[in-house]
């Protein structure tokens, strides 16, 4: 029975390994993010299907969700819960819109420093436009198949919710491939993003609630 | 709407003897003082006019016996009954790793998420809410002896009435008190399982034949201050929960989802 454990403790880890190892800091830095800045900067929209995966460290289980995705360059996001239950939150601009299955609610970023850091990350997770944010220092990795930048925020505020927040970004064509959240206790969000359309038309009433 | 099922049913069930809970809710405090500070009044006067004496005592014998009514508790009506006490344990959640989409109302604020409760392997309970971006509010246990232990709390809610009172609201939930001290009572449609409190009681409310539960009230000494309401039990586990504060605006409500 031991053995047993012991052996699948081991697959596991190696499996895990062979998804996320193998990573060195990049060679160089200068021209990766020239080319990074350079790909976000072409990319108007994004269209796709998420799995968010929220880890309970302690509770060795995981809450799955999952959704539909839309962003919309400069600043339009939508993210929309299929399951298990129905959740939509939408930031157009300043604003941030959500609704669940009983109330719909805006706010305003405006004067709500937290809010505007939120939407800022957001935006900035989404687009891999994340050196130029000053509530993190970047770090940024590589292996054969992805880079990965490791954001550490700045700010004491930040990180009460924050560990880090790391970007796996496919090499061939700079999209945003997950989003991992890593909690100080221990737990971690991470979204996966499929079936990726990039640049497709995406029309306003997307990012309008009624 | 189940939400407005649930509300609409809350009026029922107490016997008709007994006086609504509004007649006694938050003004009845001073309206008996009140009523106090002019009896005392009355009885000044009284020493300064003999001949109104037998009028005014007739009178203020059948004024202070009609707000005694309202100044004592809601449950004074109930009769002692006989019965197993332990029949409520049926409506113990059987929680192993169950989800519930989640709506919280306290005062002017709306909370949505995900409440998640998972049974671990030493039998405590864990209680985890978290929003559907996967953003933690709190981690709760409370464990296999009764104990409690906040894992995590969000430091903006990280209050200490706040803990005390979510506490509180989940083991009405979770059933898990001690029914050594439990006694049994009716009214004329049910029965009333009443566990001692520090300030009041715990009831639990199910049909005379105790195959429902009708819903679970936490009191003070006069009147409820919690209700909880489970429907829809399946396997043992309620599809959905509703607790409602009586004092303030608090309300969690719950539907079951699957994981």
């Amino acid at each position: 029975m031991r053995r047993w454990m012991l052996l699948v403790c081991c697959m596991s880890v190696l499996h895990t390994y062979a998804q996320t190892g193998g990573f060195k800091p990049v060679a160089d830095a200068a021209a990766f993010k020239q080319q990074f800045a350079k790909a976000s900067q072409n990319t108007q929209s994004i269209q796709a299907d998420f799995v968010q995966e929220k880890n309970l460290s302690m509770l060795s289980d995981k809450i799955v969700s999952k959704g539909k995705f839309w962003f919309r360059k400069e600043n339009k996001v939508r993210m929309e819960y299929q399951q298990p239950s129905y959740y939509l939150m939408v930031m157009n601009g300043k604003d941030i819109f959500t609704k669940d299955g009983q109330k719909q609610n805006k706010v305003s970023t405006k004067g709500n420093k937290l809010f505007e850091q939120i939407n800022r990350i957001t935006v900035d997770c989404v687009q891999g436009n994340v050196f130029n944010n000053p509530d993190f220092t970047t770090k940024a990795l590589e292996n054969a198949q992805y880079y990965r930048l490791e954001m550490t925020p700045v700010s004491k505020a930040l990180q009460q919710y924050f560990k880090t927040i790391e970007l796996l970004v496919d090499k061939k064509d700079y999209s945003v491939s997950s989003i991992q959240m890593q909690e100080a206790g221990g737990d971690n969000t991470i979204i996966s993003f499929l079936h990726k359309q990039m640049n497709v038309n995406i029309p306003d009433a997307v990012f309008t609630v009624k | 709407m189940q939400y407005l099922q649930l509300n609409s049913e809350s009026g029922q069930g107490r016997g008709a003897t007994l006086p609504p809970p509004d007649v006694c809710g938050r003004t009845a405090k001073r309206g008996c003082a009140l009523k106090r500070k002019l009896v005392l009044r009355l009885s000044g006067l009284l020493r300064q006019n003999r001949s109104l004496k037998v009028g005014l005592v007739a009178g203020l014998l059948l004024g202070s016996l009609l707000f005694l009514g309202s100044c004592t508790s809601v449950y004074r009506g109930l009769q002692h009954s006989s019965g197993d006490v332990s029949c409520i344990r049926q409506f113990q959640p059987q929680f192993s790793n169950t989800l519930y989409s989640t709506q919280v109302d306290v005062l002017k604020h709306h909370l949505s998420g995900l409440l998640f409760f998972k049974k671990m392997p030493d039998s405590s309970l864990r209680v985890v809410f978290a929003n559907e971006m996967g953003f933690k509010f709190f981690d709760f246990e409370f464990t296999k002896d009764s104990g409690f232990v906040k894992h995590y709390m969000l430091p903006k809610m990280d209050k200490k009435v706040i803990v005390k009172t979510l506490r509180n609201d989940f083991e009405l939930v979770l059933l898990r008190a001690s029914l050594e001290k439990a006694t049994m009572l009716q009214d004329s449609g049910y029965h009333y399982i009443a566990v001692p409190t520090a300030k009041g009681n715990n009831y639990y409310i199910t049909d005379t034949a105790c195959t429902r539960l009708e819903r679970i009230e936490k009191s003070s000494k006069r009147k409820p201050v919690v209700k909880v309401w489970m429907r829809h039990y399946e396997q043992g586990v309620p599809d959905t929960i509703l607790i409602q504060h009586q004092n303030f605006k608090f309300n969690i409500s719950l539907q079951r989802v699957q994981k």
